[in-house]
């Protein structure tokens, strides 16, 4: 199984439901601290939101950025103890925090400045794939929060799947599929859709 | 009995030195228990443990050039401070490991979570046994010139050295690489080739910058002893500070060429951090430096060596400073032409744990001297190796 994500950036509607549902559903002792995440001066949020600015104001261009899950990812190869490594049953990228000693070489090494580091323990967080939520177990709720459907979530292996469905609607025509930073060779498994 | 009695004056330099490496861990346990999460992830005690590290550099040139080399200076001076050199490096590695460790979260148990859970392709992994076997390599060799009450170890002493140049030169490539390897900093990744060479070299420098600074004074009545100091150190802080301006424009070159590198260099070179850059890395570091580094060659001059030698440690912090911060204060974001902009202050629980860890330093070198027969003449009489 190798679990991967859709964002379909024209049917976003910037509505941020997907940020603070994953605030609240993986870190709610958070949720009424000032600047909980100094690294991205934002909330306490595996979602980064990435805008450009123009004179001062932000252009019609966002990412909505989390972990890509990437299939070589950096972060698991400059983890000392392996506690950063590629769960096999579902070929998302964990962080087992018992292992972690907090060297950071994993948010250093991130190039997409996924992940970001806990205040109080002082470990990374990223986006845990599905299973995030305590309250909706078996969903990532940032998918299930989208009041657009820009968000799913799907098995790359399998040709029934959500993913690979759009995946092959919008590999011909106007639109683009798009995996970011490629060039790296990091295989990301989180695809954007433009157009 | 006189003989074995220990000294007011060494009791003294006993209690205090133990006294200041109890204040030392006190700072470090202290900066530990009020760490803080940074915009930066490597941060000032990530530069202290690259230049602890590296200032245990100076036992490549007595592995080298006392042992392998087999010169010892006109008179047999080198005979008479080989010990305390390889005494320095130990205390060197041994503070860069407390302040790396005090950095993590888990102090006690990362180096078995790491040995359990090894990572082959993680250059932090390979960090621990790299610096594990230079320091074995180091007490190894010093303890057989401490039982031989010589300097002269035969062979073994030519193996471990060899042994040693070879752990020491993997570890300062190793330690650039931990940075060169990252594709997400550009500044550090495009310098890549550049970083280990000029690792290698700062080690030299800040090695033979500390050894003398740490050596003299205890020889200091030597005058004949500080005169062949002046030259052998002088040469080799003035043949590392040539090393290192050549590897600086050769870098400045590479990077130029660079658009996503450049936009961290240009900030060292000509924006917020460049009067750091010119005054402390080419002013005083390069200019400055080579040419006091000359006149004590030339003169046997050791005022001319010891500000040397100060400039050089400076300067080595300054760049390693730089190095590390500045290329992480503006990174490449996902959008094309975006880029992710950070601020870096010092805070508390960084200065304490590296200014903890300094102090450790300090204290150990003149605790291990005062405990270990590393001078000229000093034979162990107590438990194996003490004095």
């Amino acid at each position: 199984m190798r679990l991967a994500y859709v964002w379909d950036s024209r049917r976003c509607i910037s509505c941020m439901a997907c940020v603070v549902a994953c605030a609240s559903a993986n870190y709610p002792e958070f949720m009424f601290k000032d600047k909980p995440n100094p690294q991205w001066n934002w909330l306490a949020s595996n979602i980064r939101v990435v805008v450009r600015e123009k004179d001062g104001r932000p252009e019609i261009r966002l990412r909505l950025l989390s972990c890509q899950h990437c299939e070589n990812p950096p972060c698991v190869d400059v983890c000392p103890t392996g506690a950063s490594y590629i769960d096999k049953r579902t070929g998302l990228v964990k962080i087992d925090h018992s292992r972690c000693i907090g060297c950071r070489a994993c948010i250093v090494a991130c190039p997409y400045n996924a992940r970001w580091l806990n205040p109080i323990t002082l470990q990374p967080e990223k986006c845990p794939g599905p299973l995030c939520s305590r309250t909706l177990p078996e969903k990532a709720v940032c998918v299930e929060v989208c009041p657009a459907g820009a968000r799913l979530i799907g098995d790359l292996d399998d040709p029934r799947s959500p993913v690979n469905e759009v995946l092959r609607r919008y590999k011909v025509g106007k639109y683009k599929v798009e995996r970011m930073k490629e060039h790296l060779g990091t295989s990301p498994k989180w695809f954007v859709i433009t157009g | 009995m006189a003989g074995a009695m220990i000294s007011p004056k060494r009791l003294v330099a006993i209690v205090a030195s133990l006294v200041l490496v109890v204040i030392g861990f006190a700072m470090v346990a202290y900066g530990f228990t009020r760490k803080e999460a940074h915009a930066i992830s490597w941060g000032l005690s990530n530069v202290g443990y690259t230049y602890l590290a590296l200032a245990a550099g100076g036992a490549i040139i007595i592995w080298s050039v006392y042992v392998i080399l087999g010169y010892r200076g006109p008179k047999g001076e080198l005979d008479k401070i080989v010990k305390l050199g390889l005494w320095f490096s130990i205390v060197s590695l041994i503070g860069a490991g407390i302040v790396i460790l005090a950095k993590l979260t888990k102090p006690l148990g990362s180096i078995w979570l790491i040995l359990t859970g090894f990572n082959p392709a993680s250059r932090i992994a390979l960090d621990v046994p790299l610096i594990s076997l230079y320091i074995i390599i180091l007490a190894v060799q010093l303890i057989l010139m401490i039982r031989a009450a010589s300097v002269d170890i035969g062979r073994v002493g030519g193996i471990l050295a060899v042994l040693g140049i070879i752990v020491a030169i993997a570890l300062y490539t190793n330690l650039a690489q931990i940075y060169g390897t990252l594709a997400s900093i550009p500044g550090w990744f495009e310098s890549m080739p550049f970083l280990a060479p000029y690792f290698i070299a700062s080690a030299i420098l800040l090695g033979a910058a500390s050894q003398s600074l740490f050596t003299l004074p205890y020889v200091w009545r030597d005058k004949e002893l500080k005169g062949f100091m002046a030259r052998f150190y002088g040469s080799a802080i003035a043949l590392a500070v040539i090393a290192a301006a050549l590897l600086l424009i050769w870098l400045m070159i590479l990077v130029s060429y660079r658009p996503e590198a450049w936009v961290t260099y240009s900030k060292i070179v000509m924006g917020a951090y460049a009067s750091f850059f010119w005054i402390f890395g080419i002013l005083l570091g390069i200019v400055a430096t080579l040419i006091l580094a000359l006149y004590a060659i030339i003169n046997r001059n050791v005022t001319a060596l010891i500000i040397a030698s100060m400039l050089a440690l400076i300067t080595v912090f300054s760049n390693i400073y730089l190095i590390t911060i500045v290329h992480q204060t503006k990174i490449p974001d996902v959008i094309n032409g975006l880029y992710m902009e950070f601020a870096y202050h010092i805070t508390l629980d960084e200065a304490l744990m590296v200014l903890g860890a300094l102090i450790i330093w300090v204290s150990l070198y003149v605790l291990g001297q005062t405990l270990l027969p590393l001078l000229p003449g000093e034979k162990p009489r107590r438990f194996f190796i003490f004095k």
